[in-house]
């Protein structure tokens, strides 16, 4: 009847939800809206603490069939409210605020009120426990709810689980990535991406019409679809009311048709109808990632026109549906994209993928303007980690060198920076102006951002090479050991009185300029100052791009493998003839040099750095990132930075509790998936092999 | 006395108070299958890993092509011409079976890391060729096929084929196999002596080998030497071997001489 594992399971998922119920995070995410008025962060908490556990308690009983499961799981929840209602109880007998002082306030007990009694406060005198009741009914009907999904199809099941993992995400956002794009502009990119696809697939499968001729198809149907746009604009389709007006917002996209910015509009529509074409058939990660990014789109757009809707429900299945749908059939229609991709000349191959970059950077370098200061920012964090990690990943997952102060090349590429571009005692000639202003105006630093960078960069790597020469035979933990200290020293450093007059000491630099693009030469228009968040997104991304091309390119050579096989078996790599020396030292100096890039980036970013930005956390957030994505991993390393510091930026109530989260999310990645989300992809060098032999056999009879 | 290509002189391995080779002479001539037998903790593996640098002697002389090769680093050894195979397989896990044939080739090629980051001309010339290399390394120990697959997932028989081509990759003169068919059953262990053999005809190796199957032994051998307790103790053609009192004293640990000579120690063959 009851499974042996349920009480057991039970019991310990309630070890986590007491401490979270102690720490006062029910109290904390109280106040927080996940779907405004009906759903906040609290209750969803405690409905993924039970939802969890009835999933695992019902994995185990599956085999005895649903009635059986479905019991074994509302009884997982009960034993769960049970032990809920004893900490209500007992707290509100014991004020236990001495020890646990997050725990929260309100009358009754500091517990009673809040989702743990249904937000009914309870009364002992009156004998009023109907919270407790409420919620124990909750925790038993949502546990057995859970459990038949897991009679649903495999797959089915997937993506309703990601789908609604999403939605929720997106709902939480909201207040964050409002105007990203707007409904009606999301509806019209889908509507010329969708007929481009129908139509190229639809001639696929009637006329024999080449692949350029499909595109110019979809090209012909991105135009119609403008110029309906622009005739129903015409016809004050984009006033306040119009069919081209959203919820309120005056739509992005569509608005250039109403000013000079039109040619720009029809050119969008006319490529993204091409677009929709060429990805009927190309090669399955480009065909998915655009359509994926296109259903992001979509459900921003929809969440966006929330804000005044009447009923919320609406946009919160709207969003689900769009999701779900798109994981469902993206996927499918992904594989029939990739054996059409195969089948054509490698000409037209080589072409759509050219076209599919593309695009793919004329979004990345176009987004900014969508995004508006708060998410650029958000961006620029991600893009800094994502630098931080792939060159941290050149030493821990590619060389096997676990280094816990990367900080230190991060901090010294910063410093680099302020000490080489901001005013300074010694580029004013011996005594400083008294007022910051005078300063600005009187002096300028020894140079501008664009030459100092280099120098941050190689200065890094410099000192990063010479922290490594002395830890070269530490192996393991003795070198984490070492490496840490490091990290503490230099922020040491960079503190003490000593050095005051260069670095700043606790009062850190500040008054770092920001990167002037002058190109006064050609156009004395042309010069920008990268002052603001989504201008130094270019800088970021620009950071980004160079990272993963020269790690990409070291990875995938001689040196890449003499530091993969160095990790594999330090010994054995040496006996292959590889000199441990010079590439651990690479390892060291390419790591750091990339630390220190970000570094330069992050002072000229916030315009001023403080020592306590050099912290141990930073090295903590690196590796975290780097394990989450997968050891030695690209990919892997961007989707940990989006995780752990994008993720977060939209939790905000979560930031007094980012370690405990950090370490909890550690450890179910260990146990789950010990390689990382996104583990590195063995090369296969099998055909390139294959043909480089061909070619030199044939070098070979003709000499 | 032909071209000596190994030449060790009188070299000593101490661990703390045990002497693990002690005083071992030994001289490997060019073009030779040379052999070392003898009973487990004898020193076989000591001795391997004092003449490819992962030990150092305490003393003697180790020359390789008359140049001294004691007391320098593994990588200086291998590039000098020495390659090895390990006892317990040790492939690099995590990387594809070309990969592998890849570092072996680590040494013979010269591309910098500043070429591989702009995929210069000469650099990319050099992987071409490296690649066609390797291909057709996997092709000669029967590997084709299995390059993209990660050197973990390969069967037993097949990681130690990976192990010699890995080996060969370094282009060595004296290539040292550590116990090639250790945990192999009579069929493989009958195509790896063949293989052996080809090693040396096609592809004019020395091959100097640890074994513990004395029908490959005595069959492939032109030299056998004999350790035990550190000592060599015999050493001479295979028949010179399997007859000397001392060889079977070690393995049958009695001081009674069997004179009814070879069946005795290929019965007294090892476990491992």
């Amino acid at each position: 009847m009851i499974h042996r594992t349920t009480i057991p399971y039970s019991l310990y998922a309630c070890i986590p939800i007491v401490i979270l119920t102690l720490t006062g995070i029910f109290a904390t995410f109280g106040g927080r809206d996940v779907i405004r008025g009906e759903l906040n962060l609290s209750t969803l908490t405690l409905a993924a603490m039970v939802g969890i556990t009835a999933y695992l308690v019902g994995v185990q009983a599956r085999e005895r069939g649903l009635a059986l499961t479905v019991l074994n799981a509302a009884l997982s929840g009960l034993i769960i409210a049970l032990v809920l209602s004893a900490l209500v109880l007992f707290e509100a007998q014991n004020d236990l605020r001495f020890v646990f002082q997050n725990i929260g306030r309100s009358a009754g007990g500091n517990l009673s009120g809040s989702v743990l009694t249904a937000g009914r406060p309870i009364n002992a005198e009156t004998g009023d426990y109907r919270g407790l009741l409420e919620m124990a009914a909750f925790c038993v009907t949502w546990a057995g709810f859970i459990s038949t999904t897991l009679f649903l199809p495999r797959r089915l099941r997937e993506v309703i689980f990601v789908a609604a993992m999403l939605t929720l995400t997106i709902s939480l956002s909201q207040g964050q990535v409002n105007n990203i794009i707007t409904l009606p502009d999301a509806l019209a990119l889908t509507l010329v991406l969708v007929l481009g696809y129908v139509a190229a697939v639809w001639a696929e499968a009637n006329t024999g019409l080449s692949a350029t001729a499909k595109a110019g198809i979809g090209a012909g149907l991105g135009l119609a679809v403008a110029v309906g746009i622009w005739l129903i604009a015409g016809a004050g389709g984009l006033e306040r009311g119009g069919v081209l007006y959203g919820q309120g917002t005056q739509p992005v996209i569509l608005s250039m048709v109403e000013d000079s910015r039109i040619v720009g509009f029809f050119i969008a529509m006319i490529l993204a109808g091409a677009l929709g074409a060429v990805l009927s058939r190309s090669s399955g990660q480009a065909h998915d990632a655009f359509w994926y990014l296109l259903a992001g789109l979509l459900a921003l757009g929809i969440i966006n026109s929330q804000r005044r809707a009447d009923n919320v429900w609406i946009a919160v299945i709207g969003v689900f549906s769009v999701l779900a749908l798109a994981l469902y059939f993206v996927p499918l229609l992904g594989k029939r994209a990739q054996t059409a991709f195969e089948r054509t000349p490698p000409k037209f191959q080589r072409n759509a993928q050219w076209f599919a970059t593309g695009t793919a950077m004329a979004i990345l370098f176009l987004a900014p303007q969508f995004m508006g200061l708060y998410v650029s920012n958000v961006f620029n964090q991600i893009a800094l980690y994502a630098v931080m990690g792939i060159g941290l990943n050149v030493m821990i997952g590619y060389t096997g060198l676990l280094d816990l102060g990367y900080v230190a090349s991060f901090a010294i590429g910063a410093y680099t920076l302020g000490v080489l571009t901001t005013p300074s005692l010694v580029t004013c000639g011996g005594s400083l102006p008294e007022t910051a202003a005078d300063v600005a105006t009187q002096c300028t630093g020894i140079m501008t951002f664009w030459e100092a960078w280099p120098i941050c960069v190689l200065f890094s790597g410099l000192t990063g090479t010479l922290l490594g020469i002395p830890v070269l035979r530490l192996r393991g933990d003795y070198l984490a050991i070492v490496t840490l200290g490091f990290g503490e020293i230099t922020n040491r450093v960079i503190l003490s009185n000593d050095f005051r007059d260069l670095l700043g000491g606790a009062q850190g630099i500040a008054g770092i300029p920001s990167p002037v693009i002058d190109l006064g030469m050609f156009n004395s228009a042309w010069t920008t100052t990268l002052s603001r968040s989504n201008d130094m997104y270019y800088l970021f991304l620009f950071s980004v791009i160079i990272t993963m091309f020269v790690v990409y390119q070291l990875a995938n050579s001689r040196t890449g493998r003499a530091w993969r096989a160095i990790k594999a078996d330090e010994d054995v790599a040496q006996a292959m003839g590889i000199n441990l020396m010079n590439n651990k030292l690479l390892a060291f100096g390419v790591s750091s040099a990339f630390a220190g890039l970000g570094g330069a980036v992050f002072g000229a970013s916030v315009q001023g750095i403080f020592p306590r930005s050099f912290t141990l956390l930073v090295s903590i957030n690196v590796l975290s990132l780097i394990i989450i994505g997968g050891m030695g991993s690209i990919p892997g390393v961007i989707l940990g930075a989006f995780i752990l510091i994008g993720l977060p930026e939209l939790l905000r109530e979560l930031d007094a509790y980012r370690l405990l989260t950090f370490g909890a999310l550690l450890v179910v990645v260990m146990i789950v998936k010990p390689e990382g989300l996104l583990p590195p992809k063995p090369p296969e060098l099998s055909e390139a092999g294959e043909a480089a032999r061909r070619s030199s056999n044939m070098t070979k009879e003709a000499a | 006395m032909g071209d000596v290509l190994l030449d060790v002189q009188t070299i000593v391995k101490r661990f703390g108070g045990l002497t693990a080779v002690n005083h071992v002479d030994l001289q490997i001539e060019r073009g030779m299958i040379a052999s070392l037998i003898g009973p487990n903790g004898a020193g076989k593996t000591t001795f391997f890993n004092c003449v490819t640098g992962f030990y150092k002697p305490d003393s003697g002389a180790i020359l390789f092509e008359g140049q001294p090769i004691h007391g320098l680093r593994t990588d200086y050894i291998l590039r000098s011409g020495v390659a090895r195979t390990y006892q317990n397989i040790r492939l690099f896990a995590d990387m594809t079976v070309i990969e592998n044939v890849l570092v072996g080739m680590h040494s013979r090629l010269r591309s910098s890391p500043i070429g591989a980051i702009f995929r210069l001309p000469a650099t990319r010339r050099e992987e071409q060729a490296a690649l066609a290399k390797a291909m057709d390394l996997l092709d000669f120990v029967g590997l084709t096929d299995k390059g993209d697959l990660l050197a973990s997932n390969l069967a037993y028989g097949f990681q130690r084929r990976l192990e010699i081509a890995r080996a060969l990759a370094s282009e060595p003169r004296l290539l040292l196999l550590d116990e090639p068919t250790a945990g192999m059953n009579p069929n493989e262990t009958e195509a790896m002596t063949t293989f052996i053999r080809k090693l040396r005809d096609e592809l004019d190796l020395t091959i100097f080998l640890i074994e513990h199957d004395m029908k490959l032994v005595m069959g492939l051998s032109d030299q056998v030497s004999v350790m035990d307790y550190g000592v060599k103790i015999s050493e001479g053609t295979p028949s010179h071997v399997q007859n000397d009192p001392k060889v079977i004293k070690a393995y049958l640990g009695t001081s009674e001489v069997d004179e009814e000579s070879g069946g005795v120690i290929e019965d007294a063959e090892l476990e491992s």
